[in-house]
């Protein structure tokens, strides 16, 4: 049994050997062969390469992670459903290697029209974040709400139990969490950084359609405002002058009436 | 628990599931069978007869047409509503309209329409509204009143506005009444029931630069982000009012075209001025000037207590958007024998629209005026 088993190891690893030997002649021929890289390809690895010199750490397969998971599993149709798949963050790298383009220094006579594009980013991943964070704050709510009907109705005799009831005490326990989250400390922490973020990206995209405007030779709409501004302003004008009239134009009349009476 | 009875207790859960959801569809059918017989045109509100009589700017002021010979022994009264919402929710249906009970009752009504502000009126403050496009309105009406004072009706925001203009020109005035209206912008936090006064705890957690970037961003207040915020601060309610609530209606087309017309009120929600509104939530909601005695429009400081003519605050007891704590301060500010107050046991909106508040606030309104103002 024993020379058998020798001889079995012999075939296998002399098959292994060929076989590998085989690979590595393939693996020559194809490189001897293949065509050059398209100029798309060798962009993308020098652009991988020039990023990785900013940031050593970076692993261009991050951002793409979720994406890649999501189509891996077989419940891409669910999470489709899954509020933390729509809220799903950006990883934390992207977000350094944008703020970083983004605060490099400027030069007086060099533009470089990416910026404001960088800068956009960056307001949409703060945002991204902003609104995780509050998404994050109502699905503890909704966990809680859950836990609290699951823990009130657990001894109760479903055969016996009226449906209606239950909804009404399951719309009751969810709005008390809701309310309750909402004057909560967190909640009101998530729901400011959500209005300063979402407020900074609107801004932002305001810019940008106003630089567009402008280089398209259209009215931007500061233009607008100001000439907003100036008719508002010359409107309020009128009114106190008016009112300043109308004052000073009652005052002698009440004056003279009173002159008048105190004479006689 | 044996095996059995647990299964038991899943069949009879899962049987009663399954039957409450067809009771549900069932009734969901049925009020979208009667929905798909209806028609947005079939959906009216603010029907009772008007005509403009004055225009400043896209500011309007209608004289509702008299269902009855007015008295003579009562001041005209104008209506003003605020910005956030409109004035139509005053006359939402006929069996539901404050502007027809008091047409009844023999008043001669009129009722401010701030139009729909754009984008050309960010720069439009308080004092240019309170000062300006009111007093203007109120101004013609005292002319056509032969130059005697009337009554000003302010709700909500307009309240705010009615109290700020009777403080500053109170030779105008016979009579303020406000409703549903936030005078003191902090309230008591300590006494809100679970629900109540998101708005001033929202608002006050903001920074004066977060307001102000926010609305100079859009330039006005949308109004859209408003029904938003007003949405969410009944967020159950808000879910479920197309779903379940529909589903409860069953078909009756009566309640649906209430519920329809409800709705194109609260759709209808222009844009707020943006200078307004930055006074609104920085100078009032998140410093409280007003009932410190620090708010001033046009330059001249508003006090309360320079409102002489006799004084009526009809509140919500259970307003989730102005805190009874919020509007009840007024009273701090009148001497009491001129000040009275209706408490309505209902909603903000309730005060107007809901069935068992017509006789109460109309009713309310005109015994007021019969015993403080009657010539």
């Amino acid at each position: 049994m024993a020379a058998s088993d020798d001889i079995f190891k012999l075939w296998s690893n002399s098959a292994k050997a060929f076989t590998e030997v085989g690979q590595d002649m393939a693996d020559a021929w194809v490189k001897a062969v293949q065509p050059q890289k398209t100029p798309m390809e060798e962009g993308l690895e020098a652009w991988s390469d020039f990023v990785k010199a900013w940031a050593p750490g970076w692993d261009p397969s991050t951002a793409a992670l979720g994406m890649r998971d999501a189509a891996a599993t077989q419940n891409v149709f669910f999470q489709a459903f899954d509020p933390n798949t729509w809220m799903s963050d950006a990883p934390d790298q992207m977000r350094q290697i944008i703020a970083q383009f983004s605060n490099l220094p400027q030069f007086a006579d060099l533009k470089f029209p990416g910026l404001d594009q960088t800068d956009m980013m960056q307001d949409m991943l703060a945002y991204q974040k902003a609104a995780k964070g509050f998404g994050d704050i109502m699905q503890q709510a909704w966990l809680r709400a859950y836990r609290d009907f699951t823990q009130q109705t657990g001894e109760i005799d479903w055969s016996s139990a009226d449906m209606d009831d239950l909804t009404k005490q399951w719309l009751k326990i969810a709005d008390g969490e809701l309310l309750r989250t909402q004057a909560s400390e967190g909640f009101l922490e998530a729901q400011k950084a959500m209005i300063q973020a979402s407020t900074q990206l609107k801004q932002r995209q305001t810019e940008m359609a106003n630089t567009w405007a402008k280089e398209v030779g259209l009215p931007t709409q500061e233009d607008l405002d100001d000439l907003a501004q100036i008719v508002t302003e010359l409107r309020r004008d009128m009114r106190i002058l008016r009112a300043d009239v109308e004052t000073n134009t009652a005052k002698p009349k009440a004056d003279k009436k009173k002159a008048k009476k105190d004479k006689s | 628990m044996s095996a059995t009875s647990e299964f038991d207790q899943l069949q009879a859960l899962w049987s009663k599931t399954v039957a409450h959801m067809i009771d549900q569809g069932k009734a969901a059918l049925q009020t979208q069978e009667a929905l798909s017989r209806l028609k947005d045109d079939d959906v009216q509100i603010a029907e009772t007869p008007s005509e403009i009589v004055f225009q400043t700017d896209k500011v309007t002021l209608s004289r509702y047409t008299p269902l009855r010979e007015p008295r003579p022994d009562l001041p005209p009264v104008v209506i003003c509503y605020g910005l956030f919402g409109r004035q139509t929710m005053i006359d939402l249906q006929d069996d539901r309209s404050m502007v027809r009970n008091l047409l009844e009752a023999g008043l001669d009504l009129y009722v401010v329409d701030w139009g729909n502000p754009t984008r050309t009126d960010r720069y439009t403050t308080i004092d240019d509204l309170v000062l300006g496009y009111l007093k203007d309105c109120v101004k013609y009406v005292v002319d056509q009143n032969n130059g005697k004072p009337v009554t000003l009706f302010g709700i909500c925001e307009g309240g705010t506005f009615a109290a700020c203009l009777a403080a500053l020109e109170p030779d105008l005035f016979q009579g303020l009444a406000i409703s549903i209206t936030p005078i003191d912008f902090e309230g008591k936090p300590d006494t809100y029931w679970e629900g109540e006064g998101f708005l001033n705890l929202w608002i006050r957690n903001l920074d004066e630069e977060d307001v102000n970037k926010l609305i100079d961003t859009y330039g006005n207040l949308p109004g859209a982000l408003t029904g938003q915020m007003f949405s969410s601060l009944t967020p159950i309610n808000s879910m479920t009012k197309y779903s379940m609530g529909l589903a409860a209606i069953q078909g009756d087309q009566k309640k649906i075209l209430n519920f329809l017309r409800m709705e194109k009120w609260i759709a209808d929600r222009p844009d707020h001025p943006g200078a307004a509104a930055k006074q609104w939530f920085n100078h009032l909601y998140r410093e409280n000037r007003l009932v410190k005695g620090t708010f001033a429009l046009d330059g001249r400081q508003v006090d309360l207590k320079d409102i002489t003519c006799p004084v009526l605050n009809i509140y919500a007891l259970r307003d989730h958007i102005v805190p009874v704590s919020s509007s009840t301060p007024l009273g701090d500010f009148i001497p009491k024998d001129r000040y009275t107050e209706i408490g309505f046991p209902g909603g903000h909106v309730g005060v107007f629209v809901s069935s068992k508040a017509q006789g109460v606030v109309a009713g309310g309104f005109t015994n007021w005026m019969e015993t403080s103002q009657k010539i």
